[in-house]
């Protein structure tokens, strides 16, 4: 058995379906290609998949990870040329590499991810943008009603969230943020778009802004992180 | 795409609306002739489930001067913003609005779907009464199965095509094309097309008492449906859209067969798709492997009315399990005749995973089975759930239907003791205490057109519900039994408009301007804005559903010809009355329902006996 790594593009139509849907599609484009994968097993097998983290519906994703299990050794590049010429619109094949079989599991390394948010406010200045940025960094706590199948609850996003970076060009807002992720838990993109509209006082919805995950990060040493691919 | 992307974050399920699915087609706009917008009047999950979409989409979008783009009904949640912000309708392929398109075909698959037609036709900014539609607007066909009765439709359409509609199609394309361009109106093209095989414009007729008469000497008084004589030669979609979503039926489908001769006397399908035309099996096998490649399923379904009574199944599983793929693939069946053989079929293609499996005898006495002509006796229903417990299976579902004409107390008992009997099986096969389930699915009798059950009422509510608390209580002591049933509300105004008239139109129309949408969902549902529609129209519903209808009376449909005769229906009606039941003309006998000579078509049975040859079926 062996072990490759792809780093995949989300975008537009494909970002608008969820993580569990997004599984199927890879199944499926994965036995259009016909590449030697390997099933899970039980009385309906799948292919063996594990990705890194799921993105929300309608964010992109720039560098998204999954890792597939082929059962002969190919060349990444022979894997990139078959899969790409079968993914649907919105996916595509950033990169394949080989893994060694007994690296830790994809999904427990992923420690952080950097978001782009992009969006549009009405007489926001460079100036109030920065301080609202300052606000939240330099905040203590910064408490946010998280809305969750089982209802509401009040979390503490500030812990999350380790760089942010705002800049403005006439009305248009652009937010880098690196934030945890993983299974330590997650902050997400639109939670800090909120609170920056919130904090700064400005008049905008999060659902306006235009969200991609730019990258994925594992802990390296000493809390720094480093990219996963 | 920049305004969809403004409402796409505020809806749930936003993948329903983008297009650009695997498989799907995007033309140049500007390089085609024929523009037609498919619309499926329910949501994206239903509608893509629907092989006749994909029939349709594919039939259309190989002709290199035509397109196919498909709509949906958007949830309550898009469609608010679809209003707010003054957005049309738009397909999925081009994001181009409905009113673009030259013509708007519509499946007709429900009667309870009917409001979202008219909700569509809003939203997409197109007048909702033929008449009031001009040149520019597109032309608005209807097509399935509820083209056999679409009066209450009527105002609402410009044509309804009948019957099969991959033949058809093309010609509609062809005149369509001919007649714009020769700088004709629609009214010609109406004109031209009425007079032929398949196509019935309504604004020709007008009714008459109950009845539809043409208006003019060269309109045909009764329009006959159009067939597709051999299934082999027919295109066949080996190329589906793949949904972005997981679907209602999400699985990869070869179609084994067109028609069903069972003749249960209560079912439309049974009537009006006839005659039976069955594939071949190498046939079968290349395009299950094709569809298979395709799109990457790993389940394939077999899909007809009755794919157990396929007369070459088992070469066709074996020709299946032969192929190579690189992946492992399920063979499913949609439903299951009630037999041993059936069971032994499911047991094969199973393969160890044993959820449940669903068998519909209808009626709980061999009395009320044979007056609906369901040839499945107890014993048969003993042993097919005998040989499902022997097999593994713990769960078994049985489909029931309560009101059938004649049917008393003792028949709603007797599913009872049905359900019972199967218990007691399933004890007396081991299944472990605690797991051996009967899910019981109960549906309401709706009489619906063509079907020798036209005549019948359906029984009152006061009734239904009477019946069902019997069978409640019949079953109440039972904890291995999951009784359910279809909302007897739905079922009633699925009655009414399954034979109703062009009177039902304005009803139509005030459900619709009270806010009536998704009434097949029961979250949406709601009988008494109904109500008030109906008094709003001075419609009595009750006159449609509950009246016995006469033989000697003209009916709404009778002008629409499925090539079954109205005489085999009445003689079946008889028969029914009198416990009598008719064979399945597979066996070689035919039972003169009419269909054969009236449409010059024949049954069409795969051969037996030839050997599945692989190699010679591949390209």
């Amino acid at each position: 058995m062996y072990r490759y790594r792809l780093a995949f593009r989300k975008e537009s139509p494909a970002c608008w379906v969820g993580h569990l849907d997004l599984v199927r599609l890879f199944e499926q484009a994965l036995r259009r290609s016909a590449l030697p994968v390997v099933y899970s097993g039980g009385f309906n097998p799948r292919p063996r998949l594990v990705f890194a983290a799921p993105l929300p519906v309608g964010v992109r994703g720039l560098r998204e990870l999954v890792d597939v299990y082929l059962s002969s050794l190919l060349s990444p590049a022979l894997i990139q040329e078959r899969l790409a010429a079968v993914l649907p619109q919105g996916l595509a094949l950033v990169g394949v590499r080989r893994v060694p079989l007994e690296a830790p599991a994809l999904a427990s390394l992923v420690a952080g991810a950097a978001y782009r948010a992009e969006g549009e406010l009405a007489g926001i200045t460079p100036r109030e943008a920065e301080t609202t940025r300052q606000a939240i960094l330099e905040a203590s706590s910064l408490p946010y009603q998280r809305r969750g199948p089982k209802g509401a609850k009040e979390v503490d996003l500030r812990p999350g969230i380790r760089q942010l970076q705002v800049e403005v060009k006439g009305e248009q807002v652009v937010l880098e943020m690196l934030v945890r992720a993983g299974q330590e838990g997650n902050v997400r993109p639109e939670e800090v778009v909120a609170l920056f509209l919130k904090t700064g006082g400005f008049a905008g919805e999060p659902e306006d802004f235009y969200y991609c995950r730019t990258a994925l990060f594992a802990k390296g040493p000493g809390e720094k992180l480093i990219p996963l691919f | 795409m920049p305004a969809l992307e403004k409402l796409l974050p505020r809806v749930s399920k936003p993948a329903r609306y983008v297009g650009g699915e695997y498989n799907s087609v995007r033309k140049n706009w500007g390089g085609v002739e024929v523009k037609i917008a498919f619309a499926f009047p329910d949501v994206y999950e239903v509608g893509m489930s629907y092989l006749g979409l994909q029939i349709l989409y594919h039939v259309v979008n190989s002709r290199p001067d035509a397109l196919l783009e498909r709509v949906f009904a958007p949830w309550p949640d898009m469609e608010a913003l679809l209003r707010s912000r003054g957005i049309p309708l738009f397909t999925l392929e081009s994001h181009r609005p409905v009113k673009d398109f030259d013509i708007l075909a519509i499946t007709l698959q429900y009667e309870l779907t009917y409001t979202n037609i008219l909700n569509l036709l809003d939203l997409a900014g197109i007048p909702l009464l033929a008449r009031d539609r001009g040149e520019d607007k597109p032309l608005v066909v209807g097509g399935g199965p509820c083209a056999f009765n679409p009066e209450p439709l009527a105002p609402f359409f410009d044509l309804f095509v009948l019957g099969d509609g991959e033949e058809a199609v093309h010609e509609l394309i062809d005149l369509w094309r001919e007649v714009k361009r020769q700088g004709g109106r629609k009214q010609d093209f109406l004109r031209e097309l009425a007079r032929r095989p398949g196509f019935y414009v309504p604004s020709l007729y007008r009714q008459e008492g109950r009845g539809v008469v043409p208006l003019h000497p060269d309109v045909p008084a009764r329009v006959k449906k159009r067939v597709v004589a051999e299934l082999d030669r027919a295109s066949f979609p080996l190329r589906p859209v793949v949904p972005w979503v997981e679907v209602v039926h999400d699985r990869a489908m070869i179609e084994v067969f067109r028609g069903c001769t069972r003749g249960c006397r209560f079912c439309q399908a049974g009537m009006i798709y006839r005659p039976v035309r069955e594939r071949t099996v190498p046939v079968l096998v290349r395009q299950g492997e094709e569809v298979i490649r395709h799109t990457g399923y790993d389940e394939l379904s077999l899909t007809s009315l009755s794919t157990v009574d396929y007369t070459c199944l088992l070469p066709l599983l074996d020709g299946l399990k032969k192929l190579k793929l690189s992946h492992p693939l399920t063979v499913s069946l949609p439903s299951l005749r009630v037999d041993a053989f059936a069971v032994g079929v499911a047991e094969g293609l199973m393969a160890g995973r044993k959820s449940s499996l669903t068998f519909a005898p209808e009626a709980g006495t061999q009395r009320l089975r044979n007056v609906i002509n369901k040839k499945v006796t107890e014993e048969d229903l003993l042993r097919a759930a005998e040989a499902a417990f022997k097999a593994g299976w713990q769960r078994l579902k049985l489909y029931f239907m309560v009101g059938l004409p004649t049917e008393t107390e003792e028949d709603v008992r007797g599913i009872g003791e049905l359900v019972r009997a199967v218990l007691a099986v399933g004890e007396r096969c081991g299944v472990p205490r605690g797991r051996l389930r009967v899910a019981v699915s109960v549906a309401c009798f709706v009489p619906k057109a063509h079907t020798p059950f036209q005549w019948e009422p359906q029984i009152s509510q006061e009734e239904l519900q009477k019946r069902l608390r019997l069978l409640q209580a019949e079953l109440r002591r039972e904890k291995r039994v999951e009784l359910s049933w279809h909302e007897p509300r739905m079922s009633l105004l699925e009655a009414v408009f399954a034979r109703g008239d062009r009177n039902l139109a304005p009803a139509l129309l005030e459900a619709w301007r009270r806010g009536c949408r998704f009434d097949g969902w029961r979250e949406h549902f709601s009988f008494p804005r109904w109500e008030e529609a109906f008094a709003a129209a001075g419609v009595d519903p009750y006159a449609y559903a509950y009246r016995r209808y006469a033989y000697d009376e003209a009916l709404p449909w009778d002008h629409l010809d499925p090539g079954v005769s109205k005489e085999f229906l009445v003689a079946e009606h008889q028969r029914a009355y009198r416990g009598e039941t008719t064979p399945d003309c597979r066996e070689g006998k035919c039972v003169g329902c009419g269909v054969c000579p009236s449409l010059g078509v024949r049954p069409v049975l795969a051969e037996e006996g030839k050997s599945v040859s692989l190699s010679a079926s591949l390209p």
